[in-house]
């Protein structure tokens, strides 16, 4: 995953448009494109034309950042990839309109190509994800929520993405190949690609909680900042497991890790991190099983993608580099 | 195979992993065994069921996209006796509910404490058998239930705790479903001595009672999708059970009676509907239909608080036309409780926040803790010949 990647050029935006331009050049430079990578290793064995692949790259990346745009300006946070917020460097209605109009732009995009199941789905994910953000909003001061509905959120802000990221290429090779699959099949890969997608997105989003806390945090982001938002991140949840009402205050008004680990004790802390880890070592089990599965759907020739897929835990919950 | 790659994957990547969690981890990985069924398949039932094998459990994996696109379950086998089982009793206790239990017990013990009040000449053996009856009837329910939901894969969105004696192999689901049947058989034998006394009242009440409860049970069906299951609760547990029971002990109707017909009733439905809007999100997601899902979560939140007024109007009735000054306790101890569940449901910004989970309990002691006021108060008057 060490290709560069170009998401989108000087021309796919309006030059008449002020600021729009330096808007996008600040927000797309410095990510890291997980998405568009993932999509373009998995339609390398599909046989999908670089065309298809630059589109599939591009509208995942745009709905990703168009919700990183938003989200920023509803946390009101102040840095993203360590440079001012678009809401606090142009304005915090440009932050909301560019959102906007990269989601529009995604359906120009895909419209054209004219792939309807393509463009139905795509619809589904971006409402699924903007259904997560008002759910984990609604979830803020909240020191009482469970892990299992925390991962519902998760599953329609995260692991929609990462969903998508698997089904969309399939989805193209599909219409391209009239259908190698026999419906009952073609029904259960995608289903296979759902829980696959599900849990990698679990699994990642979990991976970047434990940064909050100092955990494998080699890019020295800034920590406690969920919790100092008022929100209850996946290891947060799990660290105050039976924990009393008490405990769980005391621990939402901790700002530095120091306070976290004199409140619970730094022998307890590691544990739940370890007990943490193990928990989802189970879930890289099933995650590892239904990629196996694939080998039900898919034949010889594109059984690389196992290999993409059975690669990822690595870097994205163990923090690995690739 | 990926799979012998995991072993390899986790334990390199496992960094900041110290030695005993890795070997930990190794025998983890070596241990769990993963199994993909689709529900044609004929290894489905036995695998679902728990009958494939003795020495293995089958459970099933949680999933996310329950109803979805998803046709197929994967499994998780384990070594049955590997499995870490409570005690008995929790695991019975978890069976039971026996906080829900109050549900039919309550009324009952009302009607009997009435019918000693009217002065009605009860047959002992007939409202033993016929109490016994009932609370076999419920429980026999809870478990079928129980195994439906979980052969459907409902339970697979649900994470409550009584769902954990399936969920976590405890118990398999052929063994639910024999108890099940087992209380059935014991229902329907222990309410002959009343269906020989009152033969066409209560094969009226009792064939009403079977299509109301599958109208509840099932899933598509016009009373679901109108969101009126709710309501067709409110007749089951409330007037049905509360006129049946009478008829089946000989006992006469009164004002009284009616009356805590429509608290119980009304109730029972208070309870339910609290859980459906607590359930809203995965009854969407899932496709089931129930009046929290047709109303939304902010008209839900208002549609409970008049289902409350609408049980303490009952019980103002009551009060007004039966127990006198004494009434007022129960209207006090209602009242009371509704205020704190009102507070904590409207203290929801969404089904999503734990306030939600709490008001789950409150509908359900709401109900429980009424039930024993109501009852300590009719076996006050009982002596105190205030009724």
């Amino acid at each position: 995953m060490t290709t560069p990647l170009k998401i989108y050029t000087q021309g796919d935006f309006p030059s008449y448009l002020p600021k729009l331009n330096s808007l996008y050049d600040e927000l797309f430079t410095g990510g890291k494109n997980l998405r568009a990578r993932l999509i373009s290793q998995v339609s390398a064995h599909l046989a999908l034309s670089s065309k298809d692949i630059g589109l599939l790259g591009q509208t995942i990346e745009f709905i990703h950042n168009a919700s990183l745009l938003h989200d920023d300006l509803v946390d009101r946070a102040p840095l993203r990839r360590s440079k001012t917020s678009a809401w606090l460097k142009f304005s915090p209605e440009y932050a909301v309109l560019a959102g906007d109009y990269l989601l529009a732009r995604v359906m120009v995009n895909l419209s054209t190509r004219g792939n309807i199941q393509l463009v139905q789905y795509t619809s589904q994910v971006i409402s699924d994800l903007l259904e997560g953000e008002w759910l984990q909003d609604s979830l803020i001061k909240d020191c009482n929520v469970s892990l299992q509905l925390l991962d519902r959120v998760h599953n329609l802000k995260t692991a929609s993405l990462l969903k998508w990221c698997l089904r969309a290429p399939f989805i193209l090779q599909d219409s391209n190949d009239s259908k190698e699959l026999p419906t009952m099949d073609y029904k259960s890969l995608h289903a296979n690609l759902e829980e696959i997608g599900t849990l990698l997105g679990q699994l990642f989003q979990r991976a970047d909680d434990l940064l909050d806390f100092d955990v494998r945090n080699y890019e020295n982001k800034k920590l406690l900042g969920d919790l100092t938002s008022g929100y209850f991140n996946s290891f947060a949840c799990f660290l105050c497991t039976e924990a009393p009402e008490k405990l769980r205050q005391q621990f939402a008004k901790c700002v530095t890790i120091e306070e976290v680990h004199h409140l619970f004790g730094r022998d307890f802390f590691e544990q739940k991190i370890c007990d943490f880890d193990a928990e989802n070592s189970g879930l890289i089990a099933v995650y590892l099983h239904y990629v196996d599965n694939l080998s039900r759907f898919l034949p010889p020739e594109k059984d690389g993608i196992q290999a993409v897929l059975g690669d990822l835990p690595g870097p994205l919950y163990w923090r690995q580099s690739p | 195979m990926v799979s012998k790659r995991f072993s390899g994957i986790c334990l390199d990547l496992c960094i900041g992993v110290n030695p005993p969690e890795k070997a930990a981890l190794m025998e983890f990985c070596k241990t769990v065994r993963y199994k993909t069924v689709r529900k044609g398949d004929v290894d489905f039932q036995p695998l679902l069921q728990g009958t494939f094998a003795t020495a293995l459990r089958a459970i099933p994996i949680q999933s996310l996209n329950i109803n979805t696109v998803s046709e197929e379950i994967t499994f998780k086998l384990v070594e049955a006796d590997q499995i870490q089982k409570p005690s008995s009793l929790r695991i019975w206790c978890q069976l039971v509910r026996p906080l829900r239990l109050s549900l039919t017990l309550n009324p009952l013990i009302s009607i009997i404490l009435i019918q000693l009040q009217l002065g009605a000449m009860l047959n002992w053996f007939v409202v033993i058998s016929s109490s016994l009856a009932a609370v076999c009837w419920q429980l026999s329910g809870q478990f079928l239930s129980d195994y439906f939901d979980y052969m459907s894969g409902a339970d697979r969105l649900d994470f409550s705790e009584s769902k954990n004696p399936l969920r976590f192999g405890w118990i398999t689901a052929i063994r639910l479903k024999h108890i099940g049947i087992v209380f059935l058989v014991f229902g329907i034998s222990l309410g002959i001595p009343a269906l020989l006394g009152q033969p066409l009242k209560l094969v009226g009440v009792g064939s009403l009672a079977v299509v109301g409860l599958w109208l509840f049970s099932s899933r598509n069906n016009f009373f679901r999708k109108s969101g009126l299951s709710e309501a067709l609760l409110f007749l089951l547990m409330g007037p049905m059970l509360t006129f049946g029971f009478t008829w089946a002990i000989g006992g006469h109707v009164s004002n009284a009676l009616f009356w805590v017909a429509m608290i119980y009733g009304s109730l029972a439905m208070l309870k339910v509907f609290v859980d459906n809007v607590a359930d809203i999100f995965v009854d969407a997601q899932a496709g089931v239909e129930t009046l929290a899902t047709k109303l939304g979560f902010d008209r839900s939140q208002r549609a409970i608080q008049w289902l409350g007024f609408f049980a303490l109007s009952s019980a103002t009735g009551l009060a007004l036309s039966s127990m006198q000054y004494i009434g007022l306790a129960l209207i006090v101890t209602m009242g009371g409780f509704l205020i704190i569940l009102f507070r904590v449901v409207l203290s929801c910004g969404s089904f999503a926040t734990t306030s939600m989970a709490r008001a789950r309990s409150l509908s359900l002691c709401l109900h429980f803790v009424t039930g024993v006021v109501l009852n300590i108060l009719l076996f006050l008057a009982l002596y105190t010949k205030k009724i």
